[in-house]
């Protein structure tokens, strides 16, 4: 019925292992993954802690579609305090191993405390381990780690999740990784992982999934199917990916560039879709190779690319000269635009470095970025960098700091700090591109307002993911309208990201289509009302986890940078971003008093009092 | 009757889809003296009522909008898909 009805909590500190019922009153009220980690994660810690210490707990949660067969549903979230934000920490993947982890018998895993030696999880349906990870695989990047445990177990089949050394060296946007090039990528949540000593899970299983009502399910599902696979937004996103968004933020004006100096990029070209189709002089290859789907996926927007042979990141390098992880927009915006890079090879290796040692990309492009800003104006030098000329549009800069990042070397340490840190060190904090510590992605708020408000009023820092203001921003720069855009939709996402379906499903379904899915898979009475008001429950638990954890009002804003200086170009040109504008009413729309706290009538309502 | 020239940008629209517009998704086209961006659209094929993003010399045209506005001789349209990010 959706639910395996089982919850594996690990206690790391003392290796001790305990199957647990899932709660199933919350996972009524919660929904699953992201809404029910959270719900677990707020009864169960006190949000103040450091999260860090042994007293932050790690949770791996699936949603009720995981695994059941509903299109895109191979989702699962890491939910944890964030390394990078100290806020709440969400963050999703698809890939294969939520998927294997559900059809193991687990709905969720709880990891608790600190590891005193390094170790691994193997999860074969109901054997259950603690490895030792110490001579093994500690300190080996994510991909050699994958192919070690699948060597060691003889199981070609175990999916795995895992951090890299920038998770085990505590980078703040180390991210987990899994299926060598999906990642739970942002907030920090691989620090979390590395600083309870816990470098992977590996998941196998085969024990299948059932669903409350087949029948209705089965047409449900069928449904949806047959109005995803022919739908534009799949054709596109298959064909062309995420990548397809640089041109328009670039025509539209609206691609932070040269950490947020400007919103368009003159080497766009160089960089874009088009650049990624188009075959090279060396071995008349092109950057793109074929796209990727995680499981259950009609849509397959992931990217596989391979780097010219010939460019400097790789020339002696065999182990780069295959086919890997290609560029997704929110990469290729952070480690090229942003970074004035207009190198496609480069930025390919720097993603792939990303994927290989376990980063967030748009936050070590972000973070690169405020780093050559800071080069720029000589609060760093060349005794910092150890004699990198860390200058905004240089490749060699941009691939040397991937290598010492990932590998969290010299001045790479530094990087790894995220720009809010690494921005205070060097004495200029307004140069952080960042939302309660968290790097923006590839929306400049400028020519963006609803975009501003999302990424001010996001519980887990500047993100694109929370609300869906895109159609609206790009058909109008106005203050207008916009707190209700993104309050609807930050309570849509919520519930969607709650589900194990893919985001990118809803391009192409309306609510209803997922809302009959549940319906099928789930026992009780599944309504869009419903839907949208457990996405308003969700979200005002993370705001409250926030709360407690430290955080107010003054965290909801943007850099001075964004709402002082004015856009130079495009449609948004001698535009700053309005954020006091739009946060009194979203305050009101939300429920919330005017310093942003859900009153108590909110929290009656919503049953979270 | 009177006819002027506009410029026209297909962005992360696949041009073979698009009358009258090159390979490249750049081309030129002809429209009437007082037409208006939504009579573009329909020239080219594009559905104006289809959820397409616009600018006219890089200002956003929103969709309701199209209908009232007028193009000048050498106005430069850009049209994107709907597309959010991810
Ligand atoms: S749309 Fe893309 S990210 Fe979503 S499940 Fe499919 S391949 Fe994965």
């Amino acid at each position: 019925m959706g639910w395996q009805e089982k919850v594996l909590r690990v206690d790391l500190t003392a290796g001790k292992i305990t199957p647990e019922p899932l709660n199933m009153e919350w996972a009524e009220t919660y929904i699953g993954q992201r809404g029910l980690g959270t719900k677990y994660l707020s009864e169960e810690m006190d949000p103040a802690v450091d999260a860090l210490s042994p007293q932050n707990k790690l949770i791996f949660a699936t949603g009720p579609l995981t695994a059941t067969g509903a299109s895109t549903g191979g989702r699962y979230s890491v939910i944890t305090k964030g390394a990078l934000t100290n806020a709440i920490a969400c963050s999703n993947s698809g890939g294969q191993f939520g998927a294997y982890l559900k059809l193991a018998g687990w709905d969720m895993l709880i990891l608790e405390g600190r590891s005193p030696e390094p170790v691994y999880l193997l999860v074969e349906n109901d054997d259950v381990r603690l490895l030792p990870a110490k001579d093994f695989i500690w300190g080996e990047t994510v991909w050699d780690t994958e192919d070690k445990i699948i060597a060691k177990h003889q199981n070609p089949n175990l999916k795995i999740a895992s951090i890299g050394v920038a998770g085990e060296s505590l980078c703040r946007y180390a991210c987990v990784m899994n299926d060598r090039d999906r990642a739970a990528g942002r907030s920090g949540v691989g620090a979390v992982m590395g600083s309870k000593n816990l470098k992977a899970i590996a998941a196998y299983g085969s024990v299948g999934t059932k669903v409350a009502n087949p029948q209705a399910f089965k047409e449900a599902n069928a449904a949806a199917r047959a109005k995803l696979d022919p739908s534009e937004p799949r054709k596109r996103l298959s064909s062309i990916g995420t990548h397809a968004m640089l041109d328009v933020t670039n025509s539209y004006g609206s691609l932070p560039t040269l950490n947020c100096r400007a919103v368009q990029f003159d080497g766009a070209a160089s960089v874009n879709v088009k650049a990624a189709h188009t075959p090279r002089r060396s071995d008349g290859k092109a950057n793109l190779q074929t796209n990727k789907a995680c499981f259950a996926c009609s849509i397959g927007c992931g990217r596989i690319a391979s780097i010219d042979p010939e460019h400097f990141s790789v020339k002696d390098k065999p182990r780069y000269q295959i086919s890997l992880g290609g560029l997704e927009y929110e990469g290729i915006y952070a480690v090229g635009p942003m970074c004035g890079v207009d190198d496609i090879d480069a930025a390919t290796y720097a993603s792939a470095l990303c994927n290989e040692h376990g980063m967030d990309p748009i936050s070590f492009g972000a973070s690169v970025a405020a780093a050559m800003e800071l080069y720029d104006i000589g609060a760093i030098t060349k005794e910092e960098t150890g004699g990198m000329a860390l200058e905004f549009g240089s490749a060699e800069a941009l691939v040397w700091a991937a290598e010492v990042t990932g590998t969290a070397t010299g001045f790479g340490v530094d990087i790894g700090l995220g720009s809010k840190r690494l921005c205070e060190k060097y004495g200029h904090p307004d140069l952080a591109m960042v939302v309660k510590g968290q790097e923006f992605p590839g929306y400049d708020p400028r020519a963006m307002q609803g975009m501003g408000l999302a990424y001010a009023t996001s519980n887990r820092g500047a993100c694109h993911l929370r609300a869906s203001p895109f159609q609206d921003d790009f058909a109008h720069i106005r203050t207008e309208g916009k707190a209700a855009i993104v309050k609807k939709s930050q309570d849509r996402n919520a519930a969607w990201d709650s589900t194990g379906v893919c985001l990118f499903a809803g391009n192409a379904w309306k609510v209803d289509d997922l809302v009959a899915q549940l319906a099928g898979a789930l026992p009780g009475n599944w309504t869009v009302d419903g839907f949208f008001d457990a996405g308003e429950r969700i979200w005002n638990l993370e705001r409250l986890f926030n709360l407690r954890a430290g955080l107010t009002k003054a965290d909801d804003t943007l850099p001075k940078r964004v709402m002082e200086e004015p856009a130079l170009s495009g449609a948004g040109k001698g535009k700053v971003a309005e954020i006091g504008k739009m946060l009194p009413e979203y305050y009101e729309l939300r429920g919330w008093t005017v310093d942003g706290e859900p009153s108590s009538q909110t929290l009656g309502r919503l049953g979270l009092n | 009757m009177i006819v002027i020239n506009v410029g026209f940008q297909l962005v992360s629209i696949d041009p073979s889809e698009v009358k009258g517009i090159g390979r490249d998704g750049i081309g030129e086209i002809p429209v009437k003296d007082g037409g208006s961006l939504a009579d573009a659209m329909h020239m080219v094929g594009l559905v104006p009522d289809k959820p397409f993003m616009t600018l006219v010399n890089g200002d956003p045209v929103a969709p309701e909008n199209r209908d009232d506005k007028v193009l000048n001789d050498g106005d430069q349209i850009a049209v994107f898909p709907p597309i959010e990010g991810g």
